[in-house]
């Protein structure tokens, strides 16, 4: 569950969220993730440790740049866990309706009864 | 009743529903055991317990028992504006006084019509802390190319 909390932690940057939909369409080197954000290499660099310690990333040294790589692992348990959690309360509201609809004797809801 | 949900680009989960139902009425199920344990347990998992001191700062906590196992979930309540607003961080208990990934969750009720209220409940799904700013890079953008990712894989 720590995981999950670094991985959103990690998402909860826009600049992070939208490196990572850069690396979704391939790997990239720091400088050309760096380009369209009109900030720093070092930022840059700052942002790519937080995705690598969530484990949303790798990175590795290829002659003379750094490439950076997708992980998807990380990233699929948090869409796992909204989804998850969407649900839940999904269902708890379904659940509400009908005790609301029992509670002023009104019956369950009919598809075909609509007024 | 009608319903909505989705992800929206602020990192929210959000679930919209009208409900036949006086707004008095719907904010009591929330905040009313008696109601409370009719609808938020899934049916053979009953709530055991639901303590909550209904003021901004005050501690919630309900217990629902599976399979003979207590789940805690609680959190603290930020905001309290009877019938309308009510606001609280919210996570499940994982044991040896761990808390799951921490949110924030916000339910507006309001009154559509004499015995109509609709409810928009939302839920920050990233660190209540994390700065919010605009919709640059967004959830779904993120989301939606790490679909196309794990397609092009497949």
């Amino acid at each position: 569950m720590q995981q999950l909390d670094h991985t959103f932690s990690a998402l909860a940057d826009p600049t992070r969220r939208a490196i990572l939909a850069r690396l979704a369409l391939g790997e990239a080197t720091v400088g050309e993730l760096a380009e369209p954000f009109h900030i720093s290499q070092p930022a840059i660099s700052k942002h790519l440790r937080v995705l690598e310690t969530a484990d949303l990333i790798t990175r590795e040294r290829r002659a003379q740049s750094r490439v950076c790589r997708l992980k998807p692992e990380a990233m699929k348990a948090a869409a796992d866990w909204i989804e998850e959690n969407r649900r839940l309360w999904e269902e708890r509201f379904d659940r509400l309706d009908a005790y609301l609809r029992e509670l002023q004797g009104k019956g369950p809801t009919d598809a075909g009864n609509t007024e | 009743m009608s319903a909505a949900s989705k992800i929206d680009d602020d990192c929210v989960l959000v679930i919209t529903r009208d409900f036949d139902a006086p707004r008095a009425l719907v904010w009591q199920a929330w905040i009313d055991f008696n109601h409370a344990q009719h609808w938020m347990g899934p049916p053979g998992h009953p709530m055991k317990s639901m303590d909550h001191d209904l003021r901004v700062g005050g501690h919630w906590r309900n217990v629902m028992r599976h399979e003979g196992k207590d789940l805690p979930q609680s959190g603290i309540y930020r905001e309290i504006k009877a019938p309308e607003l009510l606001s609280f961080t919210f996570a499940w208990e994982t044991g040896d006084h761990m808390r799951g990934h921490e949110t924030l969750v916000t339910v507006h009720l309001e009154e559509i019509a004499p015995d109509k209220t609709r409810m928009t409940f939302q839920q920050g799904v990233f660190p209540a802390t994390s700065t919010r700013d605009g919709h640059r890079g967004g959830w779904n953008r993120a989301l939606d190319a790490f679909d196309r990712f794990l397609n092009e894989r497949r």
